[in-house]
């Protein structure tokens, strides 16, 4: 059913755009409100405040086991923490039998929180014994620790976090393990290859077995994964063509993803944004490597050329995007 | 697509009921759909395929003759090849046109900062007022908001005063919220073309300084490189985001009934004192409801994200401890937690046919 608050988008967004008339609008707005409705109020707002709840009170709990507070002993902390766990777990049971509907907000939000209260139980781990592991082992044991969580509460949010905890992971292991840093490209091809590779699989798995968990539109998740796949890979075979040796493999990895991406979700699932990002990032690759094949030539024929390939494919890229948005909407 | 199809049914009913014309539904059902990650992947491309355009006329031009006349001359040339690019319909030429304004503007601060050696104070102004001009210009959305942000910028550089910087902020957060609360009055009058991208930038301008100027405002860092400090900067900052999160709630819960209003004041009066020390949280959630009560759901969500910037950036900020921060956010979780509940009994309440 359509909401009051999209109607009135639309006919506001169409008299931003003078569109329809101030006078048009008016009347409109006897039929059609121009603010939202009591029941969209509702629904945005409930599940805000739940959620809104449960991330404050998860955070809370972290402050305070960062503010290592002195006055109270460490076994306390850790019952604090456990305590706040086995709640947010009770109430995703207790709210099963009151709320009788599966996967209710309650239930989503109370597992949510459980999964940030297991981060927090663990830093106060790390806090107390002081066992001088690194960062990277909190992430690790983390994702892992609330992984039943995130499998049982078919969230997005909370898959959303569990990504999040495992690039960090993988981010902070590459980095104290095999001295990989984010804005050197060139030195660090073994270590991106890796990260590339564990996103793409990520992807995947979000794509593929995600909804099979019981998870519903999984569009965000799937698109943010390919965001941190392609961006890191774009400027590794950016890069590439300035390599002084022959072996461009992360040239010949973009080239290998960028099209197995595009081919998926063109033909296959239908995703036009996976599929512009894929293009706009071919064209940052090819672009580089035109500025190294004009490289010799004058600064003002090479930045021309370059400004016109740029504009010439993004042009045609963009054209061809809108017409599958529009081939998508009326499909 | 479903917003989608939402419009289409919306466009079909206004042309039953005759509001529009067969030939608006025809223009409005052909106008090309656009998403706007799209938008962002274009503008990118767009920026970037003008900074080679630029770099190459400009080092070319500059060979020719670096004097005042051929830097005015190029910074013309610019701003009129701004106004034919803005006058093309694709998103590409749009975006070149703000590239293009972009330099000419700072061509043109640049020639006469050299020729009249200006103090910073009136380079500031200059830029400001040049800015302004360009704003009023029946140019495309996005060079006014190129325009508003050289505005905001110039504007806090000029003040150089951190408590004129954080009355200046409060209330331009402050026209941000009522320019949101008043989008169906100024939709469509001809002017809206210009309020729409001021109000996106003032919100974006307020959310960016609510979720990373906590420490500046809280009087920790007693002098910035170009400020002076005053004792009053917190207390205003405080206030001020209290003030405008009540008169927000307010305004929106008028048509209530009397119980309702005073529940929401309360709610809202709770909410402040527990926020007081964590304004950022304030300003972010009076932008919520506004933009939500203004229709806009990008908005909506980066009011949304904002207050998760700012909550990462609150663990950092020095102007109170972890503990105090920590019992902050446990009783705005356990209000938000009561609020939900509260909801819930009225919403059981209202579909309880005997109720």
């Amino acid at each position: 059913m359509d909401t009051q608050q999209q109607q009135a988008a639309q006919l506001l967004l169409l008299a931003e755009q003078q569109v329809i008339s101030q006078q048009t609008l008016r009347q409109a707005a006897v039929s059609y409100p121009l603010f939202p409705s009591t029941a969209d109020w509702l629904r945005h707002f409930r599940q805000l405040l739940l959620f809104g709840g449960c991330l404050l009170i998860a955070l809370a709990l972290m402050f305070f086991i960062a503010y290592n507070w002195p006055l109270l002993h460490h076994y306390g902390k850790f019952a604090l923490a456990m305590a706040a766990i086995v709640l947010c777990a009770a109430s995703a049971v207790i709210s099963l039998y009151y709320v009788k509907q599966p996967d209710n907000a309650i239930y989503r939000a109370a597992l949510f929180g459980a999964s940030l209260s297991t981060g927090a139980l663990l830093a106060l781990i790390g806090q107390t014994y002081q066992t001088g592991a690194d960062i990277w082992q909190l992430f690790a044991a983390w994702c892992l620790l609330m992984l039943p969580f995130v499998l049982l509460s078919h969230s997005r949010a909370s898959w959303l976090l569990w990504y999040l905890v495992f690039n960090l992971a993988l981010w902070r292991y590459m980095s104290a393990e095999m001295r990989f840093a984010v804005f050197s490209v060139i030195e660090n091809r073994p270590q991106l290859l890796i990260f590339s590779g564990c996103n793409l699989l990520l992807l995947l798995i979000f794509q593929f077995v995600l909804p099979k968990t019981g998870v519903v539109a999984v569009s965000l998740p799937v698109r943010t994964a390919a965001l941190v796949l392609l961006c890191p890979l774009t400027l590794a075979a950016m890069a590439d063509w300035w390599h002084s040796d022959s072996d461009r493999y992360m040239l010949l990895l973009f080239i290998a993803v960028a099209a197995g991406l595009g081919l998926l979700y063109h033909r296959l699932i239908k995703d036009a944004a996976i599929v512009g990002l894929t293009a706009f990032a071919a064209i940052a690759v090819a672009t580089s490597g035109l500025a190294k094949l004009f490289n010799t030539t004058d600064t003002f024929v090479q930045a021309n050329l370059l400004a016109l390939f740029v504009i010439g494919s993004s042009a045609a890229v963009t054209i061809w995007l809108k017409k599958q948005l529009k081939g998508q909407q009326h499909g | 697509m479903a917003e989608q199809t939402t419009n289409n049914r919306l466009l079909q009913q206004l042309r039953q009921q005759e509001l529009i014309t067969g030939q608006q539904y025809q223009a409005i059902s052909q106008q090309p759909y656009t998403a706007w990650w799209l938008e962002v992947l274009t503008a990118l491309a767009a920026w970037i395929a003008s900074l080679f355009m630029l770099s190459a006329f400009g080092s070319a031009l500059f060979l020719i003759g670096d004097d005042t006349a051929v830097r005015l001359i190029v910074a013309v040339m610019l701003l009129a090849g701004c106004v034919f690019l803005s006058r093309q319909p694709q998103d590409f030429m749009q975006q070149m046109a703000v590239a293009f304004s972009l330099a000419g503007q700072a061509l043109i601060l640049w020639t006469v900062n050299d020729t009249m050696l200006l103090t910073d104070k009136q380079l500031f102004l200059l830029a400001l007022v040049q800015a302004a001009i360009m704003l009023f210009l029946p140019l495309n959305a996005a060079h006014r908001w190129l325009c508003g942000i050289i505005i905001l910028i110039s504007l806090h550089l000029a003040l150089a005063s951190m408590l004129l910087v954080v009355t200046a902020y409060i209330l331009l957060t402050g026209v941000a919220i009522v320019l949101w609360l008043s989008r169906a009055y100024w939709a469509g009058h001809r002017f809206s073309p210009l309020i729409k991208p001021v109000t996106e930038i003032l919100t974006l301008y307020s959310l960016l300084a609510a979720s990373f100027s906590q420490d500046y405002f809280s009087a920790r860092y007693h002098s910035w490189w170009w400020m002076d400090y005053h004792p009053y900067i917190p207390a205003i900052y405080q206030y001020g985001s209290m003030l405008l999160l009540f008169g927000c709630v307010c305004w929106l819960s008028r048509n209530q009934p009397i119980v309702w209003r005073l529940t929401v004041a309360a709610t809202a009066i709770v909410f402040m004192v527990l926020l007081q020390n964590a304004p950022g949280m304030l300003l972010s959630t009076s932008l919520l409801l506004a933009t939500f009560y203004g229709c806009s759901k990008r908005w909506f969500r980066a009011s949304l994200l904002f207050m998760l910037l700012y909550l990462s950036e609150f663990y950092y900020s020095l102007h109170i401890t972890l503990l105090q921060k920590s019992g902050i956010l446990l009783g705005s979780g356990v209000l938000l937690l009561m609020l939900f509940m509260l909801l819930n009994y009225y919403q059981r309440r209202n579909q309880c046919p005997s109720g």
